[in-house]
C-alpha cells in the first residue's frame, strides 16, 4: 500500500473516531454550502428576471439604428437599406428573431384629455418572437397580425396637379370676394351691415378637393387598431373597444391625424412602457406618417443575453461599410448592468462570510481531533514518521471533511436550488410592487441555477477548509514525540 | 462557584474556546457592522430622497397622488402650513405648487416640471436649494425680495435644462404654463438665477424652482398648493402623520401621506434590500450556531467520566446542567463582549471616516435618487442591544440539546465512557 | 420736475438750505442752466418716444383694427419645397387679438386652420374633421411645416410693447421704391417681465414722410451674442387698400442654411367688418 493510500485510509478512520463530531461539522460545512448556492440561485434569479423584464418587454438583447437615431430620436433619421440590414442581422448564427419598429411622437386624445406619448409601430408576426409584450396584456387582445387596410398614397399626375392648381386658386378667388365684400369698421359698428351670406362650397369642387387629398394622404379603411399600457390607459379613461386621437408630425412636416381604436391594454410592471407609449402595426405608422416602407430600429434576440455583445460586433462588421449602430442590451443600459453587478457582489460577499466562520468550526474540530490523539501522533513520530506526513495526514482528513460537506451540501442546494426555480419566493409579503431603477420585477421571484453559483461556493470552501487545516496540522506536526507519548 | 468552575474549564482549552467566541464575535461584529451600514444607506437614501423636493409627510388634496393634474388642489395652503408648523416633531414646513410646462428661450425649448416654493422656506426643507447641489448662481429670491421693481422673478434649473436651453445665470427664459380648467395658457419671463445638479437625471433635466407667488400668479391661484411637505426626521414620520391627520379631520379633501408612500420606488427598493441583508445574516447565524453546537457538544462529551463521577458522588443532574449551561453563558459573554468591541471600533472607524464606494459603484442613481458614494454607519442603542441579545440567545440556544444531554447521563455508563 | 418758478422772483426759487440765490445775474445764469438742462434730459425722451413710435408703426404695419387677407406662403427645407395658398382673418379688440388662418391648397393642407383666441391656439384637421386645443409641449413645434413655430403664432410680436428701443445708426439711404429715406437701426431689449423668448432683437426701418417701413429684424437669443438665430426681412413694398406695404416677408434660420419661408400677400384689406362668428370652432370647420 502506498504512502497516501495509507494516508487516505488513516484520515478516513480518524474521521469515524467521533463519528458525532465530524457529522455535526460537516453538516455546518454542507449546510454553508447548500445555503450559498441557494443565496446565488436567489440572486441570479432576480438578474435574470431584470435582465427578462429588460430585454423582453421591449429592448430585446440587440439593437440596430442609423448613426445618432438614439440621441435625438429624429423622425427622418431612418436605417438605410433597411431589407439588407435585416437580412444580415438574421443571418447570424447567435440571433434567433428579429423585428422591426418606428417611433414617433405624438399627442393623444381622448374626451378631454390629452396627452403626449411615443407611438411604436411593430409587425405583430415578427415581434412577438423578440418580445413578450402581446403576453402581457390584461384587457381585450394584442395587435392582430394584419395591418389596417390602409390605401397606398401615389404622387398626383400633372393633370391632378393642374386640377389642384385650380381648385386652390377657386378658393382664393372666393376668398377675394369675401373680403371684397366686407364693409369697414366704422363708429358703432353694433349693427353689422349684412354680412354676406358664406354660400355652401359647391359640391363637386369640395368633392374634387377630397379625392385628390385621398390619393395623397389616403384614408385607412376604419380606424387602426392600438393597444396601450394600463397606466395610460387610466390616465385617459379608455377601455378596449373605445376610440383615440393621434395627432402627429409627418416627416415631410404635414400634420397628421386619426383616429384609432383601442384593442388591448397591456401591463408590463415597468412605467415607462405603460405610461407613455401607444403600439399600433408597422405599416400603419409608417403609413401615417409617410415613412413608406422606411424603419428607425431593429431589435433582436438571442439564444441568450451573453451572447448579444459578440453577436454584435459581428454584425456590425458584416454591414460595413454601412455605418450602422449595432449595440447589446449592455451597451444599451449600462445602468443595468452595474445594478446586475451589484447584486451578485451580495452573494460573493455572504459566501466569504459564511465560509469562514464554518471554517472556524473545521479550526476547532480538527485540532480537537489533533489534540485527543497526542500519544498516538507522538508512537508515530517516534517510529520515525516525518513531520511532513503527519501534516498532509491532518490536512486529508480535513480535505476529506471538507470534501463529503461539499458533496452533501451541494446535494443540499440543488435541492433547494430547484425548488427555488420551481415555487419561487413570493416577496410580496414583504413589498406590494417591485422595481430597481425603473425596471419591473415579478412579484414572485424564480430562482436560476448557474454553474458559477453551484461550483464557487463548493470551490471556496474547501480552499477555506484546506486553510483552516493548517494550524491544526501544523500543531500536529510539530509535537514532540516523548511528549506526545506521556500525554494521557 | 459554578461560574468559576464555568470560567475555568473556559481557559483550559484556550485555543478551542478562543476560536468558537471568535466566530461568535465576527458574527455579532459583522453584524453590527452590517446592520449599521444598511440603516445609515437606507437613512441616507431616504432622507436624500425627502430633501429632494419632498417631504417626511405630505398633505395633498385628494386624489393628486394618483392624478398629478392642478385639478386637486390644496386651497388655502398658507393656514395649513401654519396648523403644521405648530406640530411638535416639524422642523420644517414646505408650500409648493407643482405643474408641468414648457421652457423657452431663443430656438431651443424644453418640457419642464415647475415647482413653485417659497424661497425662504425651501431653502432649509430641500437639498436642491442648498449650496451643496447648486453649482452656480444663487437660490431664488422671493418676489418681495426682489431689489427692483419690474425685473423678471428668479429661475432655478438643473445643469441639463440649462444646456438643452444654452442658457447660463442671468438669461432670460419663458415659461409657458397651462391654467387648469379651460383657462387659457399662459407665459411669463423669468431670469435665470441659479443652477443645481442632483445627480439624478429625471430632476437636472426636466425639473426647475421659480417663486410660488409667481406660479400662483400666472395659474391664477391664489393661496393655492399641490402639496404642503412636513419636514422632521425619520423617527417620527409615524406621530407626525397621525397629528396632522388629526388637525385635518375637518378637510375630507385633503390626505396625509407619509414618504413611504410618496416615494414609494424608493421605499420598496430599501425594503427589499433590507430583507436580503437579514436573510444573509440569517444563514450566517445558522452556521454560527451549528458551530456553538459542535463545540459544546464536544466540549460536553469529552468530559462524560468526570460528569458520571460527579453524578455518583451526588451532584444532581440539574447542577450539572446548570453548569454546561454557565459555561455556555461564559461563551456568550466573552465573546459578545469581544464581538461588541470588534463591532463598535468598526462601526466608530466608518461612522467617523466613511467609505467612498465611488471607486467600484461610480454615480449610482438607485431607485431616482442619486448615490454620490461615501457611506457611515448608524446605530442605536437599542439596536446593538437588540442584536446583542439576539446572538447570546443564539449561543444559549445551542448549547442547550448538549445540556440537556448531560442531564440524562448515567453515572456508570459516564464514568465508563472511553 | 419743473418747477414753476420765474427768474425774478427770489421768493419761488427752490430753496437751498437757508440760503436764497440773491443775485439776479446768477439767478438767470440759474434759470438759463436749468432750462437747457431739460431740454437736454427731455431729448433722449424725446428721441426714444420717436424711437417708439417707429418701431410701433412699422411693426403694425400690416395689421389694422382688423385685416382681411390672402396669402401665399413658399417653405423651403432640405427635405420639402412647398407652397400653400391661405386666408387670413384678424380683428384685435381691446381685450384679446383674434385670428383665423385657413388654408385652401395644395391638396394635402387643404382645410386646415388655426384658430387663435388670445394665447389660445387650436388647429383643425379636415381629414378626422377633429379640433385639437395646443397645448404646451406643442409649443416648439414648427406651423405647418414652416420656419414659424405655434409659439410664433400664439405671441405675436408687439415690438413697441414688450421691448425698449435705443437708436444703433441712422443713415440715409434709398428705398425699395427709389426714394430718399432715413433708415434706422435701432435695438430693441426686451422688458423686464415680458414673456419674450428673444434677448435682444435688431430692427432696420426706413422713414421716408409720413411713412415707416420695416426692412429687416434680427432676432439675437442673448443680449450679448454676435450672430441672430434668425433673421426676418421685408420686401416688396406697394400700395394695397390704400397702404404702403412691404407685401413680401421672408424668415430665414441660422442654424438650417438654405431654409427659409416666404409669405406674400395677393390680397390685403385693412379695418374690415369681420363677424364674430368667424373666429369660432364652427369657422374652422
Amino acid at each position: 500500500m502506498g504512502p497516501n493510500m495509507l494516508l487516505s485510509k488513516l484520515a478516513f478512520r480518524n474521521l469515524g473516531r467521533n463519528t458525532r463530531r465530524s457529522l455535526v461539522t460537516g453538516t455546518a460545512l454542507a449546510l454553508s454550502v447548500a445555503l450559498c448556492i441557494a443565496y446565488d440561485a436567489l440572486a441570479d434569479g432576480m438578474n435574470v428576471q431584470l435582465i427578462h423584464s429588460l430585454t423582453r418587454y421591449d429592448l430585446g438583447h440587440l439593437q440596430v439604428h442609423a448613426p445618432g437615431y438614439t440621441e435625438r430620436h429624429k423622425l427622418a433619421n431612418t436605417i438605410l437599406d433597411a431589407n439588407r440590414v435585416m437580412k444580415a442581422v438574421r443571418a447570424d448564427p447567435e440571433i434567433r428573431a428579429a423585428s422591426a419598429r418606428v417611433y414617433a411622437a405624438a399627442l393623444v386624445g381622448a374626451g378631454s384629455h390629452s396627452t403626449g406619448v411615443e407611438l411604436i409601430g411593430i409587425d405583430p408576426r415578427t415581434e412577438s418572437r423578440v418580445t413578450e409584450l402581446a403576453q402581457r396584456t390584461v384587457l381585450g387582445h394584442f395587435l392582430g397580425p394584419d395591418p389596417t387596410p390602409w390605401p397606398a398614397a401615389r404622387p398626383l399626375t400633372a393633370a391632378e396637379r393642374a386640377e389642384d392648381a385650380r381648385l386652390t386658386n377657386s378658393e382664393a378667388r372666393a376668398a377675394e370676394e369675401e373680403i371684397d365684400q366686407l364693409g369697414r369698421l366704422g363708429p358703432g359698428t353694433g349693427e353689422h351691415p349684412p354680412s354676406r351670406e358664406e354660400g355652401p362650397v359647391p359640391q363637386p369642387e369640395m368633392r374634387e378637393a377630397q379625392r385628390l387629398s385621398k390619393i395623397l394622404s389616403p384614408r385607412p379603411t376604419r380606424p387602426p387598431e392600438v393597444a396601450l399600457g394600463s397606466s395610460l390607459a387610466r390616465v385617459l379613461g379608455v377601455n378596449p373597444g373605445d376610440k383615440l386621437y393621434l395627432s402627429t408630425q409627418a416627416v415631410d412636416g404635414v400634420a397628421e391625424g386619426i383616429e384609432a381604436r383601442v384593442v388591448g391594454v397591456y401591463d408590463t410592471g415597468t412605467s415607462t412602457y405603460d405610461r407613455s407609449r401607444i403600439y399600433l402595426h408597422l405599416r400603419d405608422l409608417q403609413r401615417l406618417v409617410h415613412l413608406g416602407a422606411r424603419i428607425h430600429e431593429i431589435a433582436a434576440i438571442c439564444d441568450s443575453p451573453d451572447a448579444a455583445p459578440a453577436a454584435a460586433g459581428r454584425i456590425a462588421a458584416s454591414l460595413l461599410p454601412l455605418k450602422l449602430d449595432v449595440r447589446a442590451w449592455s451597451q444599451l443600459r449600462p445602468d443595468m448592468v452595474r445594478m446586475l453587478d451589484l447584486n451578485r457582489a451580495g452573494g460573493g460577499m455572504l459566501a466569504a462570510i459564511v465560509f469562514f466562520v464554518a471554517s472556524l468550526g473545521v479550526v476547532n474540530t480538527m485540532l480537537m481531533a489533533v489534540l485527543e490523539r497526542t500519544r498516538e501522533l507522538g508512537m508515530l513520530k517516534a517510529l520515525g514518521m516525518p513531520a511532513t506526513r503527519i501534516f498532509a495526514m491532518v490536512v486529508t482528513e480535513t480535505a476529506l471533511l471538507a470534501l463529503a460537506g461539499a458533496v452533501a451540501g451541494t446535494a443540499m442546494g440543488i435541492g433547494l436550488d430547484l425548488w427555488l426555480v420551481h415555487q419561487g419566493l413570493d416577496l410580496r409579503a414583504i413589498t406590494q410592487g417591485v422595481s430597481m431603477n425603473g425596471v419591473g420585477l415579478a412579484p414572485v421571484v424564480h430562482g436560476a441555477i448557474t454553474p458559477l453559483g453551484v461550483v464557487l461556493p463548493v470551490v471556496i470552501v474547501t480552499g477555506v477548509c484546506l486553510a483552516a487545516a493548517v494550524y491544526p496540522a501544523w500543531r500536529a506536526a510539530r509535537m514532540q514525540p516523548a511528549v506526545g507519548m506521556r500525554e494521557t | 462557584m459554578t461560574l468559576k468552575i464555568a470560567w475555568r474549564s473556559f481557559v483550559r482549552h484556550r485555543v478551542r474556546s478562543a476560536i468558537t467566541s471568535l466566530a461568535v464575535a465576527l458574527g455579532l461584529a459583522m453584524m453590527l457592522v452590517f446592520v449599521g451600514f444598511a440603516d445609515d444607506t437606507h437613512a441616507r437614501m431616504a432622507e436624500l430622497g425627502i430633501r429632494m423636493g419632498s417631504g417626511h409627510v405630505l398633505v395633498e388634496g385628494k386624489g393628486y397622488l394618483d392624478n398629478q393634474t392642478l385639478d386637486y388642489l390644496v386651497h388655502d395652503a398658507d393656514r395649513i402650513a401654519a396648523s403644521a408648523a405648530r406640530i411638535a416633531q416639524v422642523k420644517h414646513v414646505a408650500v409648493r405648487l407643482k405643474t408641468s410646462g414648457l421652457l423657452s428661450a431663443g430656438e431651443h425649448s424644453a418640457p419642464v416640471l415647475i415647482s413653485g416654493v417659497e424661497p425662504g422656506r425651501e431653502v432649509l426643507a430641500s437639498d436642491i436649494a442648498g449650496p451643496k447641489m447648486r453649482v452656480a448662481g444663487a437660490y431664488l429670491r422671493s418676489l418681495d425680495q426682489m431689489p427692483y421693481a419690474k425685473t423678471p422673478p428668479d429661475i432655478y434649473l438643473g445643469k441639463g435644462l440649462a444646456e438643452q436651453l444654452a442658457v447660463t445665470l442671468g438669461d432670460r427664459v419663458v415659461l409657458n404654463l397651462s391654467p387648469p380648467g379651460d383657462a387659457e395658457p399662459t407665459a411669463g419671463a423669468f431670469r435665470v438665477r441659479g443652477i443645481f445638479r442632483t445627480g439624478v437625471d429625471d430632476l437636472d433635466g426636466a425639473y426647475a424652482e421659480i417663486p410660488i407667488a409667481a406660479a400662483r400668479t400666472l395659474l391664477g391661484l391664489p393661496g393655492a398648493a399641490t402639496e404642503v411637505a412636513l419636514l422632521s426626521d425619520l423617527a417620527h414620520t409615524e406621530e407626525v402623520a397621525a397629528a396632522m391627520k388629526a388637525e385635518l379631520a375637518a378637510n375630507p379633501d385633503l390626505v396625509v401621506i407619509p414618504w413611504q408612500v410618496a416615494l414609494r420606488g424608493l421605499h420598496e427598493a430599501l425594503v427589499l434590500d433590507s430583507a436580503g441583508m437579514y436573510l444573509m445574516m440569517a444563514i450566517v447565524y445558522l452556521v454560527v450556531a451549528i458551530g456553538i453546537f459542535n463545540t459544546v457538544l464536544m466540549s460536553v462529551s469529552e468530559r462524560t467520566r468526570e460528569f458520571g463521577v460527579l453524578l455518583a458522588l451526588g451532584t444532581s443532574s440539574r447542577r450539572l446542567f446548570a453548569q454546561v449551561f454557565a459555561e455556555a453563558l461564559v461563551l456568550a459573554l466573552i465573546s459578545l463582549t469581544a464581538g461588541l468591541i470588534i463591532g463598535l471600533s468598526i462601526h466608530g472607524w466608518i461612522a467617523t471616516h466613511g467609505i467612498d464606494l465611488t471607486q467600484w459603484l461610480g454615480d449610482v442613481q438607485f431607485a431616482g435618487v442619486a448615490w454620490s458614494g461615501r457611506v457611515y454607519s448608524h446605530l442605536t442603542p437599542q439596536v446593538v442591544v437588540g442584536w446583542t441579545a439576539v446572538v447570546g440567545a443564539v449561543v444559549l440556544l445551542s448549547s442547550l440539546y448538549p445540556a440537556l444531554r448531560v442531564m440524562r447521563l448515567e453515572p456508570v455508563e459516564a464514568m465508563h465512557h472511553v | 420736475m419743473i418747477h414753476e418758478f420765474s427768474p425774478c422772483d427770489p421768493e419761488s426759487f427752490p430753496r437751498l438750505g437757508r440760503y436764497r440765490v440773491r443775485f439776479s445775474w446768477l439767478r438767470c445764469a440759474a434759470s438759463l442752466m436749468a432750462f437747457c438742462a431739460i431740454l437736454v434730459s427731455l431729448s433722449p425722451a424725446a428721441r426714444a418716444d420717436s424711437l417708439q413710435a417707429l418701431v410701433q408703426r412699422a411693426d403694425r404695419i400690416l395689421r389694422g383694427k382688423s385685416s382681411a387677407a390672402v396669402v401665399h406662403m413658399d417653405v423651403k427645407t432640405h427635405g420639402y419645397q412647398r407652397s400653400y395658398k391661405m386666408v387670413i382673418w384678424e380683428r384685435d379688440d381691446s381685450t384679446r387679438e383674434r385670428t383665423l388662418v385657413k388654408i385652401l391648397g395644395p391638396t394635402s393642407w387643404r382645410g386646415y386652420s388655426t384658430l387663435k383666441i388670445g394665447n389660445q391656439l387650436k388647429f383643425y384637421d379636415p381629414k378626422t374633421n377633429h379640433v385639437q386645443a395646443v397645448g404646451n409641449s406643442m409649443l416648439g413645434d414648427s406651423w405647418m411645416g414652416s420656419h414659424f413655430s405655434n409659439d410664433d403664432l400664439v405671441k405675436e410680436t408687439r415690438l413697441a410693447v414688450d421691448y425698449t428701443p435705443s437708436l444703433i445708426s441712422k443713415r440715409v439711404a434709398k428705398n425699395e421704391l427709389g426714394q430718399s429715406a432715413t433708415f434706422y437701426r435701432i435695438r430693441l431689449t426686451p422688458k423686464p417681465t415680458a414673456p419674450v423668448v428673444w434677448g435682444r432683437i435688431e430692427f432696420e426701418v426706413w422713414q421716408h414722410d409720413d411713412l415707416v417701413v420695416p426692412v429687416r429684424c434680427d432676432y439675437f437669443t442673448k443680449v450679448g451674442d454676435k450672430n441672430p438665430v434668425r433673421i426676418m426681412r421685408f420686401y416688396g413694398v406697394k400700395e394695397m387698400d390704400g397702404r404702403w406695404v412691404p407685401s413680401e416677408m421672408q424668415i430665414t434660420v441660422a442654424s438650417k442654411p438654405g431654409e427659409y419661408t416666404r409669405l406674400t400677400y395677393d390680397k390685403l384689406r385693412f379695418d374690415v367688418d369681420i363677424p364674430a362668428s368667424k373666429f369660432t370652432e364652427q369657422a374652422m370647420r
